[in-house]
């Protein structure tokens, strides 16, 4: 597909700047009371990107994500959208955007179909066009069979689906998605993340989430903020890629505090919800790590680093 | 065309729940009684009227409890700001969908009125042209003050203040002629009271001056009008 924002040529045949989708420059927000929740962000989404906002609570992700979308005013800075100043004329992005608020809730007594046709028509849609779009959202969303079913008798999983079919009605090329998985079980996460990838291929998408597994399978880049600052920004492999070590391996809790220390010397020693987990810098200190469980016959299992264990060394300067 | 088409999807959003202003609308009944024992139909009349009145504040005000709701409780307010919805056309969603549950109140009382003469067809149009103007106000009143309201906690606390200055205070159920000369001037304070006497005025209940036609009819156009200008340029529709 095509997008509208895609590159094109000039009349003197070179290809054109391309537009960013978002770009957030020097962003500071300070709310009444004092406490600073940005300070200074910049930001640039291409066309086309799934971005994912990650970062602890109180980090400002969502306090980011508002300002993009045009909800809540920065004390000082740029945002723009398209190309479009959208702290000074908000008016004129907000048909190309769409938002999942953090912790809203579709309206217990209404059906899935009444949110999205509703929400279609109230964003000016006509009629055959929303009734179109809410059934290719609800098919999409595999909805399509409890179209009618009032929400209330919905689980999380489908309601959660409800709000992700209502901005997908829009078909806005931006979407941002504040935490849309939050509170989900693990089966209802995995299903959201299909429908998240289908949605991809059509809109650019920012959302935030507190699971980094999540960031790692869907999102092209990953921006982790800290106390209203960005502290890291790449594409997970890469991310990933910037640890310092190899992998970890995570050991027995039965193990005594002599055996730790004397496999500590093969890497950094930590703690893992009581588990001993030891992070390997070398193939070789891996090797030796392996011979020495091996030989003193202690269980053990080798799993590769992750985007959470970027995220915890990020968070701690790398300590 | 296209504003108007996006306020009724607003208010389709949400069910009716008919009975829901079923209580707030049997209010005056109390007062009817009374005055009717006190006054006969001569100051019965008044309550009627005051009703009507009522009727269309009430269901304007009561858009600031569901904006509060929208907004606050199922948080659904943030997916309108960031969409091509401009807060009016929010609000007036918000206020069809309660001017709805005002109708079978309003249809009501007209009827009684009509059936004992006090409502002669050709004021009718005019009749509610006046309550159109009361639920327009009431709407931006509720709405503005819902904007502001950020714990859901005093919602009901915020509303019956805003019902208490609208509708109990002033001479709504009541005629101005009621209150002492010496205090009287303080009635003209509250939008509703010229609402209220316009309608008497058209009815033929009160008799108004041409000056005084004009004076009622120049303060509610504009509040009403200062109110929406408000909605519409200085609303909190995105936070700050």
């Amino acid at each position: 597909m095509e997008s509208i924002f895609s590159k094109g040529k000039n009349k003197s045949g070179r290809p054109e700047m391309e537009v960013a989708s978002l770009e957030v420059r020097c962003v500071q927000k300070r709310y009444r009371g004092g406490v600073e929740a940005l300070s200074g962000v910049d930001l640039r989404v291409e066309t086309g990107a799934v971005v994912c906002l990650a970062g602890p609570n109180g980090a400002g992700k969502t306090t980011l994500l508002r300002i993009c979308a045009t909800q809540l005013l920065p004390t000082s800075g740029d945002v723009c959208l398209f190309g479009v100043d959208a702290v000074r004329h908000p008016d004129k992005v907000r048909d190309r955007i769409a938002v999942v608020p953090q912790e809203a809730r579709p309206d217990p007594d209404r059906s899935a179909w009444h949110h999205l046709y509703q929400y279609g028509r109230a964003r000016g849609l006509g009629r055959a066009e929303a009734n179109t779009r809410s059934e290719g959202a609800l098919k999409i969303l595999d909805l399509w069979e409890r179209k009618d079913v009032i929400t209330r008798d919905l689980s999380g999983g489908l309601r959660q689906r409800v709000l992700i079919g209502m901005a997908m009605v829009t078909e806005a090329p931006l979407l941002f998605l504040d935490e849309p998985t939050t509170g989900l079980d693990p089966v209802a996460r995995r299903e959201m993340w299909q429908v998240l990838t289908r949605l991809r291929q059509q809109s650019t998408v920012i959302l935030t989430t507190h699971y980094m597994e999540e960031a790692e399978v869907l999102a092209h880049r990953v921006v982790i903020l800290d106390e209203g600052r960005i502290v890291a920004d790449d594409s997970p492999r890469k991310l990933v890629a910037t640890l310092p070590y190899r992998s970890k391996i995570l050991l027995d809790d039965s193990l005594d505090e002599q055996s730790l220390a004397a496999l500590s010397t093969h890497g950094r020693l930590e703690e893992l919800a009581g588990r001993p987990v030891i992070y390997v810098r070398e193939e070789d200190a891996m090797t030796g790590l392996v011979e020495a469980l091996t030989a003193r016959n202690h269980s053990f299992s080798v799993s590769p680093l992750t985007l959470e264990d970027y995220y915890i060394n990020a968070l701690r300067g790398g300590k | 065309m296209k504003a108007l088409a996006q306020a009724f999807a607003i208010a389709r959003f949400r069910r009716l729940d008919l009975e829901w202003h079923l209580p707030g609308s049997l209010i005056p009944l109390v007062l009817l009684f009374i005055f009717f024992l006190l006054g006969g139909m001569e100051l019965g009349q008044h309550v009627l009227v005051g009703w009507l009145v009522m009727v269309g504040a009430s269901g304007g005000v009561s858009v600031l409890p569901q904006a509060v709701l929208f907004y606050r409780y199922i948080r659904l307010q943030e997916m309108y700001v960031a969409a091509p919805i401009h807060p009016l056309t929010f609000m007036m969603g918000m206020g069809l969908y309660s001017l709805v549950h005002s109708l079978p109140a309003w249809g009501f009382v007209l009827a009684v009125m009509y059936v004992l003469g006090l409502l002669p067809a050709p004021t009718i149009p005019l009749v509610l042209l006046v309550l159109l103007l009361a639920w327009g106000m009431a709407c931006a009143i509720g709405f503005l003050i819902a904007m502001a309201v950020r714990r859901i906690a005093i919602i009901s606390v915020v509303a019956t203040m805003v019902w208490l200055l609208l509708i109990s205070l002033p001479p709504v159920l009541y005629p101005a002629d009621l209150i002492p000369e010496t205090f009287r001037w303080a009635a003209w304070l509250f939008p509703t009271a010229h609402i209220a006497q316009l309608l008497r005025g058209s009815l033929g209940m009160t008799e108004l001056a041409t000056w005084e036609f004009i004076m009622h009819w120049a303060v509610s156009l504009a509040v009403t009008c200062g109110l929406l200008v408000w909605v519409a340029a200085r609303s909190r529709w995105r936070e700050v």
